[in-house]
């Protein structure tokens, strides 16, 4: 009797082994398809808006379906079918875009501008040429500081100690020009403009 | 109607369509017969489609029944057909070996 029911225990242990295997091996496969479409979805993300829906919802999407459940039934193959599918379209995502019409980001960023320029008007424009003087400042003093160290350690001579000086002399302009701007800022309602401003351009990336 | 570039790829693609241009063509089994990655096959279907060479639709499937999301596919249209050969005769007559070297090369590595 107890040979019997060690044979029949065996027995069970066996199939609910094999149960848990199948139902372990179903899970880790359905994963690992999930990971093509997950890339995928940040393909999408680096489409513009309207382009998102014909390209990735309509075409790649049930491409990569048709991939992992119809054309291939071995899961590594599948995986890697459905991996270099979606990770190719990750990489050309914004070239697909450009070739199918869509603006450049640059283009884009410039239509923002001329519409938040279009309704700021002048306010605008005299804060954004401050906020531009303000950082060319900053990144002069920054590059000649950086330039000074740098020719100092490969050429020497008299050239990287004139740079430090003008760099040290262009310094205390920094906090004025940081006061003017401030200034500026506040006689043209400048904050008010630039938080419209970035409104704008955050309501026309998401059209 | 947009500029049109032609390079190798395209014209790869473009064969493929000349094939038979009355076939449906899918995204995924045009890169697997012309041997190009997805980055490089869409933006060609891309460009190809804003030339107005190529016409992409939906499949016209009830999904819930089939299972499945409709697939787009790709038709060749009657300018695309034309400009197409027009465009691969230029370019085969363009990459065709210059008639000097037809020659046949000997082994001790000259021409004969």
């Amino acid at each position: 009797v107890i040979t019997f029911l060690a044979v029949l225990g065996g027995l069970l242990l066996l199939v609910l082994g094999k149960v848990v295997v199948s139902i372990l091996s179903k899970e880790v496969e359905g994963r690992l398809d999930q990971v093509s479409y997950a890339i995928l979805r940040l393909a999408r993300r680096r489409l513009p808006a309207e382009l998102r829906e014909t390209m990735h919802d309509q075409e790649w999407v049930p491409e990569l379906n048709y991939i992992t459940t119809e054309l291939e039934e071995r899961p590594i193959t599948r995986l890697v079918l459905g991996l270099r599918y979606s990770t190719g379209l990750l990489r050309a995502a914004r070239k697909t875009a450009r070739e199918a019409g869509a603006p450049t980001r640059w283009a884009r960023w410039r239509e923002a501008q001329a519409t938040a320029f279009a309704v700021r008007g002048m306010r605008l424009k005299i804060c954004v040429f401050f906020m531009n003087l303000t950082v060319v400042y900053f990144l002069v003093v920054l590059g000649l500081l950086l330039g000074a160290g740098a020719t100092a350690a490969l050429l020497g001579g008299p050239v990287p100690a004139l740079m430090a000086d003008i760099a040290l002399t262009m310094i205390p302009g920094m906090p004025v020009l940081m006061i003017v701007s401030g200034r500026v800022f506040r006689v043209t309602g400048g904050m008010a403009a630039t938080d419209q401003h970035r409104q704008l351009k955050r309501a026309q990336r998401q059209r | 109607m947009a500029e049109f570039r032609m390079t190798t790829t395209v014209a790869s693609v473009l064969r493929e369509f000349l094939e038979d241009i009355d076939q449906r063509q899918y995204g995924f089994d045009l890169m697997r017969r012309c041997g190009l990655p997805s980055g490089s096959l869409y933006p060609v279907l891309a460009r190809l489609e804003r030339a107005g060479w190529i016409v992409g639709k939906v499949e016209e499937i009830d999904a819930a029944h089939e299972a499945r999301p409709a697939r787009k596919y790709y038709l060749l249209t009657g300018h695309g057909a034309v400009e197409a050969s027009r465009e691969l005769a230029v370019l085969s007559a363009r990459l065709r070996p210059p008639t000097g070297l037809l020659r046949r090369p000997t082994e001790q590595g000259g021409f004969a």
